[in-house]
């Protein structure tokens, strides 16, 4: 059932390179920047902006969009002409679960994204954006449990019940954006390491799932090529809709996070975007991933849809989502769906309530375990229905200028087939205490 | 009870000259907020470009009366008066910095 990944081998001596060109990137927009900044400290805002600047600025990750009421938490700076905005967020959080396969560990989830805008001539503007994470050195042992959660693999096993760290160069990418007339945008972006056009808003970006450490169930069935390389999207927006297209490198990331990788485009996906009215969001996409998963044979055909729904209320933005994803695999011939519903409320500004709630459907719970995998493919079939049942509160403390500090804690139980509650117990739960930081927005 | 009487009412006009205010100013947006457009915008752009564009994002209409710049509930009339001098009817909400207006209608003449 399993097979070795060539790919990822075959590019693996270029990958320092790659890093090399990808830092050497950064630092000449960098120093274009100094070059360019004022030495006054009013700068404060953003200036000379058109509306292809405007509509960079509403992104999310890659060419995703949260719904345009939602106020992103930002630092927003200009330097000369250029327009920056800095992203951060980071938890230190502890995971306590039950059950024999449940786990318990220290750990950090964390992301840090700057981009550098600037118009070109009145109705075209350029953007880079890069974003890193330090989570190959805040996980360790290359992942944190999270049970019932599967997906890429740690030194060469597939992971089970656990969740992989992110790659520290998460994103590194470039946009073109040119206005046509008025309400029609084009927007062409082109990343060494970036978010194709498929799937919702990928979680580290979402609105709604702004106050929870730890990754979604449904993950790897909805948002998962949030970090692909080789990413090419041509995007046209006219009004309220907008339609993509992207080519992109399949493969997951390998093990070694530090790096980037590199590869053929050699998978596609197409999306389709509808924003109502400022407060809503909603895309239907599609995709064909080749060979995503090191050890799993065959190619991925993905569609998702989502809704997001953003509603300013006094002290903040009360921000929902509702997902399906479903990934058809090609060797195997499973169709896994999956279903997420989330919501983050704010109250009385400092205080945050969370819920999540997912139906995901998992055929490699037991691929480690060939025998056990075989016994109940017999038995009881190769999918077993799980469900997550995730309640939070947060409440921000005032510590740091410039930074939204949370505690907090969430709680989740599990619902799961008869079939395999002898591996996991009848009743899993677990459960997450964290502090939160968050670069703020100024008043 | 007539003492009674004349507190209710006296109540009740208070409360109805709290309910209208009058708020003069320009149409701006709470990007620019109190920053003028020319920072914001290119050359070519006129302010109600500007506000147009600034508002496409999280940011709304608002009212700049000078120094303080005050949201605005109805959006859609606040558009149609885009970097004009308005006068806005309406009540003020200090904890949502929002103006929930009556009406809003052009001063640019008078």
């Amino acid at each position: 059932m399993t097979c070795k990944n060539d790919a990822h081998t075959l590019v693996r001596p270029a990958s320092s390179w790659r890093l090399v060109l990808g830092i050497l990137a950064v630092l000449f927009v960098v120093n274009s920047l100094s070059a360019q900044s004022s030495p006054d400290s009013s700068n404060s805002g953003m200036v000379e902006m058109n509306p292809a600047s405007i509509f960079l600025m509403n992104l999310a990750s890659g060419t995703s969009g949260n719904p345009a009421s939602w106020p992103m938490p930002m630092l927003a700076m200009h330097f000369g002409s250029w327009n920056t905005m800095f992203m951060a967020t980071a938890f230190l959080a502890d995971i306590q679960q039950s059950g024999p396969r449940g786990g318990d560990k220290l750990y950090s989830t964390n992301w840090f994204m700057a981009t550098a805008e600037h118009h070109v001539g009145s109705r075209g503007a350029f953007e880079t954006e890069v974003m890193l994470s330090l989570e190959p050195a805040t996980i360790t042992n290359r992942s944190y449990p999270l049970l019932f959660q599967t997906g890429e693999t740690a030194y060469g096993v597939p992971l089970e019940d656990a969740q992989h760290p992110h790659n520290f160069v998460m994103s590194l990418g470039f946009h073109y954006t040119r206005e046509f007339g008025e309400d029609t945008i084009l927007d062409v972006y082109f990343a060494p390491v970036g978010d194709p056009a498929l799937g919702p808003v990928a979680y580290p970006h979402r609105a709604s799932a702004m106050e929870v450490p730890e990754a979604p169930l449904s993950h790897h069935l909805q948002d998962s090529t949030h970090i692909s390389d080789e990413v090419l999207t041509v995007g046209m927006s006219y009004k309220k809709i907008k339609l993509e297209a992207s080519g992109f490198y399949g493969s997951e990331p390998g093990e070694n996070r530090w790096t980037i990788e590199a590869g053929p485009i050699n998978s596609w996906s197409t999306r389709l975007w509808f924003f109502p009215a400022k407060n809503w969001a909603t895309q239907f996409s599609v995709g064909r991933i080749t060979h995503p998963e090191a050890l799993e044979p065959g190619d991925q055909v993905r569609t998702t849809a989502s809704l997001h729904y953003t509603r300013p209320i006094s002290g903040g933005s009360w921000s929902s989502s509702l997902i399906w994803g479903r990934t058809h695999n090609t060797a195997s011939l499973h169709n896994l769906n999956s279903y997420l519903a989330e919501s983050v409320l704010p109250i009385r500004r400092d205080n945050f309530l969370t819920g999540r709630v997912e139906l995901v459907d998992k055929d490699e719970l037991f691929s480690d375990q060939p025998t056990i995998e075989r016994q109940l493919d017999v038995l009881y079939g190769s999918t077993f229905r799980i469900g997550t049942y995730t309640v939070g509160y947060t409440r921000d403390v005032s510590l740091i200028r410039d930074v939204e500090t949370g505690i907090g804690a969430n709680f989740t139980a599990y619902t799961l087939p008869d079939a395999i509650k002898p591996y996991y117990g009848d009743h899993p739960v677990g459960g997450n205490v964290f502090i939160r930081f968050r670069l703020r927005s100024p008043e | 009870m007539k003492i009674i009487v004349l507190a209710f009412v006296l109540a009740a006009v208070a409360t109805g000259a709290n309910a209208a205010d009058t708020f003069i100013g320009v149409i701006s947006d709470t990007m620019c907020g109190a920053k003028p457009h020319s920072l914001m915008k290119l050359k070519g752009q006129t302010d109600a470009d500007c506000i147009k564009m600034c508002t496409k994002g999280p940011y709304v209409y608002a009212l700049l009366d000078g120094t303080n710049v005050m949201k605005l509930s109805d959006q859609k009339t606040a558009a149609k008066y885009a970097a004009q001098n308005v006068k806005v009817t309406g009540t003020y909400d200090q904890k949502t910095n929002t103006i929930r207006v009556t009406s809003i209608e052009s001063v640019e003449d008078k």
